[in-house]
């Protein structure tokens, strides 16, 4: 599309021109008379020299050796026609401007679900551990409940062995006192021998009362009683040692297994080992319960989570500068606006003959005006240092103020 | 039990930005676009331990909520605060003399704003 902008004739349209102009004359040449011809080939070589020296002087002028090139005005209309395309130029960069605002919109809400999610996320594993420092709590209220039950069995189990092994010990004593009637045997040989001396003797004093007739008859009598009372002890001898043998069968036996019932390393020694394992793995969970440090750890988990809440705090927070960019931009798009408006008017009143300056708006009245729609110190400050002018003085109130 | 805090603004940004603030540490957030909107939540039975409300809004602006709250039964000591770009002296003036509690200029740190929150409302 050609420029509206005003320009000369170009060089080919002039050389155009030209030909045309002498093509006429040699049109006209027929059935004129010498000297209007002589007139019309002198006018040819003047046009063809008149247009040689306008190229040659526009040659010189494209060079720049003869000064600035003429200054050239752009028609009124085509003035109008350029201000009218600045309505698109303006709506596209509105439109732009609108568009960043959209997109930063949503970039600020997909912001907050992603610090809510980390707020989420950092609850939750504070939560969990909580559950875990209570589950801890009940865990450890058990074991020590079952500690002190293990405690109290532990001593009737003690309670259980010390008797155990006094029985032992008192078993023992008992064989061996036992063992100690085996003894008795021997002096019951003692007695049958005695039993059997004394009916030898019996025998020999029956003989010798024989011998001695009548005056031996109550000797014989007194021998047969000593021989009835000896063979009478000899039988309970007999019986005694019968006795003994039976009281005291497999009595070696019962020493030896008493014996190993006594020992530490039997039953109530395998007690005493599982007792100090009981007490070996109390010691050893106590330990563990401490070097775990889960009240520690639960308040640094704890914590932890109180300072992501003060970081997620300050980045929520920091969210409401795209209300404060909404807004300025907002003001700048009116403001593009009102510039479009002025500029159409300023078209309108260059078609408008009967236009009076005086009943237009200018735009640095527009431009002044502006300050008045601002709503931020800020855009008041830079406002006045865009034009170079001194800012008013704040206020001095401060960002926050309590009534 | 968490107080309850109704935000007023025309900003979604603005509110999505200060109700997440408010939650995270505690608050149960409402919300409302402007001030007709917040009226109407209020007329609808919300009993909030604390509004916060931006001024320049469609419909209605701040300045006239606050006077319609402050007129309406059992909202005379709801205290209220204001958070907005407003910088305007005579319009935080009015503000005060209207009964707002405070008057906060965006931005303000979500530090800062949970420090005044509950300087405001008892017991938070």
């Amino acid at each position: 599309m050609r420029n509206p902008i005003f320009s000369p004739p170009s060089f080919s349209e002039l050389g155009v021109a030209a030909l045309a102009a002498v093509s006429l004359l040699g049109l006209t040449a027929y059935g004129i008379d010498a000297p209007t011809l002589l007139w019309m080939g002198v006018a040819s070589v003047g046009l063809v020299g008149a247009l040689l020296l306008l190229v040659l002087v526009r040659g010189v002028r494209a060079t720049g050796l003869l000064g600035k090139p003429p200054v050239r005005h752009m028609p009124r209309q085509a003035v109008v026609q350029e201000v009218r395309e600045v309505t698109p130029y303006l709506t596209v960069l509105s439109g732009q401007l609108g568009g960043a605002l959209e997109e930063t919109h949503h970039s600020v809400e997909s912001l907050v679900k992603v610090l809510d999610a980390v707020y989420k996320s950092s609850g939750q594993q504070y939560e969990n551990i909580r559950i875990t420092e209570k589950n801890s709590s009940d865990l450890s209220a058990v074991f020590k409940e079952k500690v002190m039950v293990d405690e109290q069995l532990s001593s009737i189990l003690e309670m259980f062995a010390e008797r155990q092994e006094a029985n032992a010990r008192a078993s023992v004593e008992r064989i061996r006192r036992l063992q100690e009637v085996k003894g008795l045997a021997s002096l019951v040989d003692v007695i049958s021998n005695v039993a059997q001396q004394t009916n030898f003797l019996a025998i020999n004093a029956a003989v010798e009362a024989a011998h001695a007739g009548d005056r031996g008859r109550g000797f014989a009598v007194l021998a047969a009683e000593i021989r009835q009372l000896s063979s009478r002890t000899a039988e309970a001898a007999v019986a005694i040692s019968q006795q003994i043998a039976a009281a005291t069968d497999g009595i070696d036996q019962e020493l030896e297994e008493a014996m190993v019932l006594s020992d530490k390393d039997s039953a109530t020694g395998n007690m005493r080992k599982v007792l100090a394992d009981i007490a070996e793995m109390q010691e050893r969970f106590a330990t563990t319960y401490d070097q775990m440090q889960l009240v520690q750890m639960i308040q640094a988990v704890r914590e932890g989570h109180q300072s992501i809440v003060g970081q997620l705090t300050d980045a929520s927070g920091l969210i409401q500068f795209h209300d404060v960019l909404r807004q300025r931009v907002e003001q700048v798009q009116d403001a593009m606006q009102e510039l479009n408006v002025h500029l159409q008017t300023v078209a309108d009143q260059m078609q408008d003959k009967s236009w009076n300056p005086e009943e237009t708006l200018g735009l640095r009245q527009r431009l002044d005006a502006q300050v008045s729609q601002y709503v931020m110190a800020s855009q008041k400050v830079l406002h006045r240092d865009a034009l170079g002018e001194v800012a008013a003085a704040s206020d001095g109130r401060p960002a926050i103020e309590l009534f | 039990m968490s107080k309850t805090i109704l935000i007023v603004d025309d900003s979604a940004t603005m509110t999505m930005s200060v109700k997440a603030t408010l939650e995270m540490n505690g608050f149960t957030v409402r919300t409302a676009s402007d001030g007709m909107q917040a009226l109407a939540v209020l007329k609808g039975g919300l009993k909030p331990d604390l509004i916060i409300t931006d001024i320049n809004m469609p419909n209605m602006g701040g300045l006239e909520l606050i006077r319609n709250i402050k007129a309406m039964a059992g909202f005379r000591f709801t205290p209220i605060l204001t958070l907005t770009t407003e910088s305007d002296a005579g319009k935080r003036d009015e503000g005060k003399r209207l009964g707002a509690t405070g008057w906060l200029v965006k931005p303000v740190s979500g530090t800062d704003l949970i420090k005044v929150v509950k300087q405001v409302v008892p017991g938070a």
